[in-house]
């Protein structure tokens, strides 16, 4: 109860956080119309929960959806590109201080959903920028999808750091990956763009 | 009522010629036929001339903005220079001569001389000259739209300008000039070369457009403070500007539309108030305590030389070093407001053009050497400064509106990452200097197999 109590009056009116965007992003994902502060409240109030009753390790579950939904299967042919696009924005970030990389997060995640890219990939990508989370499952997606996403990066970092730096980042982390990443990253990056 | 006669405000230097010769004719009527042809001769070469100095100024423009512009967006900068010349050579061709000069019983537009055809040497002449006077006007839009805007779109805004904003709005200034007339020609508006009539519509028309477009990617922080982008080459901007100027003396000389000795102080007043508004520009940059930049003093000498353009013919020189002085400043400041409005110019266009020539508009009746600050003269200019807002942004704003709502104005935004030059146009500047861009040829190969 303490816990919900400092959440409400400290942090739930606070500038956007990472929590806060997840929570955001899981309610346009299940239910666009739900409460906001509700589902927070809820959240850490789950959070608080005695170690009983907290739900059981929920692995079987998940595979079970995984396979249900045939994301795994699907992630694999798509595997090389999610490596490339995850491989680019991480040299990308090393570019930016620990503040631009929030503000570009933040960006990235509050802006994914008017993307027009399939929700499974907006969710793994929110996910994988929030966590840095290599093992999860990639869902389908075509590779125009995964430029978008690098495009929403580039479109941020445009607004964070300026457009003449981010296009000197971008050009760079091209020519270094051609150089040191052989023919195959070439190709995918090329794809990527 | 007209508030002024025409007759006391329009610089008729062919009245004195007119009598000259009329005087002569009545003793020597065969010699005085031979003079006419030869006269008409000698106009036709003169204003045939101006137009290919006129001309010039595309390429001025094509320099200027693509100098102004990123690497990545250059070549769409001067393909759009060079196409709404073609396409507004066109249209004013087929509809805007007609518009502008055509018999004209309502003084809103003119209705005959479309598409012209079988007319005297002189008419055609008139009729090029005119034909580079409407592409200029709309040329001035495309660098202030430059780096994010659909080419399609741009190219029908450019349509637009040529073949209905600028006939119509000129139609009321000019078209008592061949075979129409106009209410603000009328009431004795003075704009000798169209500081008004082709800059400040050229400006305005630039301002909807920017408004409507919207900045390019992160051009304002998000204080929104403008961020710098400078332009991939400082040379061309510098010889842009200097092209510029060669041509102005074609703009300003060939208004006379005969060759005439006027033409002396109208290009000395040309020159300099092109001079005076770069050390305008110069000295408000140091106001504001800023470095002196190569586009500060090009984008001064260009306000100068709006400026003077309305009242080249009808000022003394030390007004056209006031004009062009106070332009420069003028201008310099209008662009320092409109970043702090967050409207993304990438050239400077509206300050320039728009802003700089509403100003000399006003100099113009103001510095008018018959009859100095007279108040009627000034409420005239006045009258016209703000018509010619209200018709051209007004009409502006909603061609871009509706091209924007439709969808083919602003790029998507991967186009803005990778370049209008690739998106646009399938091409490349520098291919060969593509080392520290993200985009090679190859890479854009691939991606246009890919679609």
């Amino acid at each position: 109860m303490q816990a919900m109590v400092i959440w409400d009056q400290k942090y739930s009116d606070e500038p956007s956080t990472a929590v806060q965007h997840f929570v955001y992003d899981l309610k346009n994902a299940v239910d666009p119309k739900a409460n906001i502060r509700g589902a927070h409240l809820n959240l850490i109030r789950s959070a608080s929960l005695p170690e009983k009753e907290l739900m059981k390790d929920p692995s079987r579950e998940i595979e079970s959806y995984l396979n249900k939904h045939q994301l795994q299967q699907q992630a694999e042919s798509s595997r090389p590109e999610y490596q490339a696009l995850q491989r680019l924005i991480r040299a990308w970030q090393k570019h930016l201080s620990k503040r631009e990389n929030q503000s570009i997060s933040t960006y990235v995640i509050s802006n994914i959903s008017k993307q027009n890219i399939n929700q499974n990939l907006s969710l793994f990508f929110v996910s994988w920028l929030a966590k840095r989370d290599e093992k999860q499952q990639n869902p389908q997606a075509d590779i125009k999808e995964l430029r978008k996403i690098i495009n929403l990066f580039y479109t941020g970092c445009c607004e964070y750091i300026g457009p003449v730096k981010t296009d000197e980042i971008l050009g760079k982390l091209v020519q270094d990956f051609k150089e040191a990443g052989g023919n195959q990253y070439r190709i995918l990056i090329e794809q990527l763009l | 009522m007209p508030l002024l006669n025409r007759s006391q405000i329009s610089p008729c230097p062919w009245r004195f010629k007119w009598a000259t010769f009329f005087i002569f004719s009545l003793a020597f009527p065969a010699f005085a036929q031979d003079a006419t042809e030869k006269e008409e001769s000698i106009n036709v070469i003169w204003l045939a001339t101006a137009s290919a100095l006129v001309f010039l100024m595309q390429a001025g423009f094509a320099l200027l903005e693509s100098g102004m512009s990123r690497a990545k967006n250059c070549v769409n900068v001067v393909m759009k220079n060079y196409l709404d010349l073609c396409l507004g050579s066109l249209a004013f061709f087929i509809v805007g001569y007609g518009l502008m000069f055509g018999n004209n019983d309502s003084g809103w537009f003119g209705s005959s001389h479309f598409a012209m055809y079988k007319v005297e040497s002189w008419d055609y002449s008139f009729l090029l000259f005119q034909t580079m006077f409407a592409a200029t006007a709309a040329t001035i839009a495309s660098g202030a739209m430059a780096e994010r805007t659909l080419f399609k779109g741009y190219l029908f805004g450019a349509v637009m300008i040529t073949g209905l904003i600028y006939p119509v709005f000129g139609s009321w200034a000019w078209g008592s000039l061949y075979q129409g007339s106009g209410w603000l020609a009328d009431i004795g508006f003075i704009d000798f070369a169209g500081s008004t009539v082709v800059h400040s519509l050229g400006g305005w028309c630039a301002l909807a457009a920017i408004i409507v477009l919207g900045p390019r990617l992160g051009r304002f922080d998000s204080k929104g403070k403008a961020r710098d982008i400078p332009g991939h080459n400082l040379n061309f901007v510098a010889l842009g500007g200097l092209i510029l100027w060669f041509g102005w003396f074609g703009f300003n000389g060939g208004s006379t539309a005969a060759a005439d000795v006027s033409i002396g102080l109208i290009n000395l007043n040309t020159q300099l108030a092109a001079a005076s508004g770069a050390v305008g520009a110069l000295i408000a940059g140091k106001l504001y305590g800023k470095r002196t930049l190569v586009t500060t003093i090009v984008n001064g000498s260009l306000a100068g030389l709006v400026g003077i353009t309305a009242g080249c013919s009808t000022m003394e020189p030390v007004f056209a070093i006031v004009t062009g002085l106070s332009a420069g400043l003028i201008a310099y400041c209008a662009d320092q407001l409109l970043r702090k409005m967050q409207l993304d110019d990438v050239v400077g266009a509206v300050s320039v053009h728009g802003v700089a020539g509403a100003w000399g508009t006003l100099c113009a009746g103001l510095f008018y050497a018959e009859n100095m600050f007279n108040p009627e003269i000034v409420l005239v200019q006045l009258i016209g400064i703000i018509a010619c807002f209200v018709w051209t942004f007004g009409l502006a704003f909603a061609t871009y509106s509706l091209i924007h709502k439709l969808g083919k104005l602003r790029v998507p935004s991967i186009d803005e990452q990778r370049g209008l030059d690739f998106a646009e146009h399938s091409e490349m500047a520098y291919p060969e200097f593509s080392y520290k861009s993200a985009y090679s040829k190859e890479t854009l190969n691939v991606i246009r197999k890919q679609g």
